[in-house]
């Protein structure tokens, strides 16, 4: 009942004009950047975040949640039209949706990843909805110990879902802790790692660092070779974008399994859109009846990884909005956006600012209609984003982070930064180690080590304090399993070669 | 079996290791317990230790690592020129950076646009100025009209 009058309360706060205005600005802003490579929603949102903070945050959050949710359509349409997918959670778009492209079944491919991010997304935001205000009651519970297993573990997540190698995803995690220790000590108003600059008092800036890293490093990666000149023809099929009554039929169980595994995947930290889109695509395989089909063109392959992807951020926000833990780079930002806002991000943001989480969660049902709508007649229209030149889009991108990042504080030492992290960024991808695992670790770095700090305080330097309470036992516990499972793996593996090759 | 490491996690790891001596050092000159509990070298501390040991590891685990010819082939070819288009356009970027506050934002980007799409791209003149003076007139409209964000300026006032 409670959810229901806060959802009402929500959806006259985010049907105002200003607010639905921004969340459609989001929303196609959101759609274009999922269509074109070399720039992502954190990047984005990096970019535009010093002119976001001129709104009013809620206003603010709208939109920002719309470039969030909205990327996730446009990654769908370049990997089913050209088998590009703009967003890394619709590579596995590609396998299916492209093969349908070819037979001649585009638009049915379009509509289902449509409809199915609509039931999926709005599935995500019911999630959020009811899971949230719970999540926050309990956690009203925690402590300063409790916070610090709660980041451990989601820390923890993160490095283990990194990638290839998790010493790799450790290090960077590393890496963004130590980032987020310099400047001035809270504690003892001492200085750590300035290097001498009184710039560096304040210790770096969050968003330079994110677009140095996401819009910076990505565009050196994509500029190694010189761009082609290949103009991509849209196929035939476009016209009629419903998919017919068998499509929907055989999309039911996808429809659920998307809207399930995104949200989890969401709500776990580390787990991501692509890693939803990639669970829900074997999921849909192993139970399906055909699954010899699978990369021919079934439009079930399809329509499971697109609605997983857009169900994760309905789940993402869970964590974020009651923890004030993100679990990605993009919610990472949300995070900051709504430090700079003034809110602190916890178990009592709800409760404190019921207009912001149920605006928010109405305008992500509003979303998702808006989508629906504007990406099934326009899609031609986005299709020709793709004719643009990326050597034309570059410059500019540059040209934006340069502006974005001075904007925010007036600084040339910023920007100075932002082209440093650009070079490590790019450093970064050739070398697989995770972007988002050293901005998480930043972001996440100062309320970590004020937790440990308070925790330690409190018991006297014992450092028991961390597991004695049982939520504390439980959450370390987890923490260690998943760093413990792995090594297992490998042992298991190292051990079976070993009789292998002893029996040899 | 011959066994050969990757060159890049190699280097990669020493330098870490390097970072994590440093960040030791310097967490060594703060209090690590101080009278209200942990003090401001507590933290890094344990980071610099926790840098040693994983890039360590990484170093090991490079020796330790068979490596195909085929990768190394993969690794060697075209490698190099991409690596310089990469850092030829990073540079420019910083040349950008730092011609800032010399000719202002406009110009510094003008330049910045015109290397890339002329000189790394390839593409005619033509293409050149309209590219640029398209990003130019558009950042001018964008934050310095419409949201009157104030940008580096050069001598002639822009």
């Amino acid at each position: 009942m409670q959810e229901l009058s806060g959802l009402l309360t929500g959806f006259s706060i985010a049907l105002t004009t200003s607010n639905l205005l921004w969340c459609i600005i989001g929303c196609f802003l959101g759609t274009v950047i999922g269509i074109l490579p070399g720039i992502g929603p954190a990047a984005t949102i990096a970019l535009l975040l010093p002119l976001t903070l001129k709104l009013n945050p809620t206003t603010g959050m709208i939109m920002m949640a719309g470039i969030y949710y909205g990327s996730k359509y446009g990654g769908s349409l370049t990997s089913i039209l050209f088998n590009v997918p703009g967003e890394t959670a619709s590579v596995v778009t590609c396998l299916d949706g492209y093969q349908m492209a070819r037979k001649g079944r585009a638009g049915a491919a379009l509509g289902i990843a449509a409809i199915s991010s609509f039931v999926a997304g709005t599935f995500g935001v019911l999630g959020l909805m009811l899971l949230a205000p719970v999540l926050a009651n309990v956690a009203l519970r925690f402590g300063p110990p409790e916070y610090f297993a709660v980041m451990v573990f989601g820390l923890t997540m993160v490095v283990f879902l990194s990638g290839k190698s998790m010493i790799k995803g450790f290090l960077a995690t590393l890496f963004g802790l130590w980032l987020a220790t310099m400047g001035i000590d809270l504690f003892t108003a001492q200085s750590r790692f300035t290097f001498g600059l009184t710039e560096m008092l304040d210790g770096i800036d969050f968003t330079v660092v994110c677009i140095g890293l996401f819009a910076i490093g990505e565009i050196l990666e994509s500029m190694e070779q010189q761009a082609s000149t290949q103009v991509f023809g849209v196929p035939k099929g476009l016209r009629n974008l419903l998919p017919n009554l068998k499509d929907l039929k055989d999309c039911r169980f996808a429809f659920l399994n998307g809207s399930v595994i995104g949200f989890l995947c969401g709500v776990i930290p580390g787990g991501g859109a692509t890693m939803a889109s990639f669970v829900s695509y074997g999921i849909e395989k192993a139970f399906s009846r055909h699954p010899e089909k699978f990369g021919t063109g079934v439009i079930e392959g399809v329509a499971a990884p697109e609605g997983a992807n857009n169900s994760e951020c309905g789940g993402a926000l869970v964590p974020l909005m009651t923890l004030g833990i993100p679990g990605t780079a993009t919610t990472a930002l949300l995070l900051v956006a709504l430090i700079i806002w003034g809110f602190k991000p916890g178990p009592l943001l709800i409760k404190e600012n019921p207009d912001l989480f149920w605006g928010l969660a109405a305008s992500m049902y509003i979303g998702n209609i808006v989508l629906l709508i504007m990406n099934l007649p326009l899609v031609p229209l986005f299709a020709q984003i793709m004719r643009i030149p990326y050597y034309l889009l570059y410059p500019g991108i540059i040209g934006l982070s340069m502006v974005g990042v001075y904007s925010s504080n007036n600084s040339l030492f910023d920007v100075w930064t932002m082209g440093l992290f650009g070079l490590l960024g790019y450093i970064m991808r050739k070398h697989d180690f995770p972007a988002a695992s050293l901005l998480l670790g930043m972001v996440l770095g100062k309320p970590l080590e004020h937790a440990l700090r308070q925790s330690l305080i409190l018991s006297n330097g014992n450092l028991a304090i961390l597991i004695t309470s049982p939520i504390c036992a439980v959450i370390i516990f987890m923490s260690v399993l998943v760093l413990l499972m792995p090594m297992t793996q490998a042992i298991r593996s190292w051990r079976t070669k070993a009789l292998d090759e002893s029996a040899l | 079996m011959m066994r050969k490491m990757i060159k890049g996690d190699f280097l990669g790891g020493l330098i870490l290791i390097g970072l994590g001596i440093y960040i030791i050092q310097q967490a060594l000159q703060l209090d690590y317990i101080n009278e209200y509990g942990p003090g401001p070298g507590f933290l890094p501390l344990w980071l610099g230790i926790g840098f040693v040991v994983l890039a360590s590891s990484l170093v090991v685990r490079n020796f330790l690592r068979p490596v195909s010819h085929e990768t190394q082939e993969e690794t060697k070819k075209g490698a190099w020129r991409e690596k310089g288009r990469t850092l030829s356009i990073w540079l420019a970027l910083m040349i950008a950076i730092l011609l800032l506050d010399v000719i202002g934002f406009v110009f510094s980007y003008a330049l910045l646009s015109a290397f890339i799409i002329r000189i790394m791209e390839r593409r005619s003149l033509l293409t050149v100025v309209a590219a640029t003076l398209c990003g130019i007139l558009f950042f001018y409209m964008t934050f310095i009209f419409a949201f009157g964000v104030p940008l580096p300026v050069g001598p002639w006032g822009f």
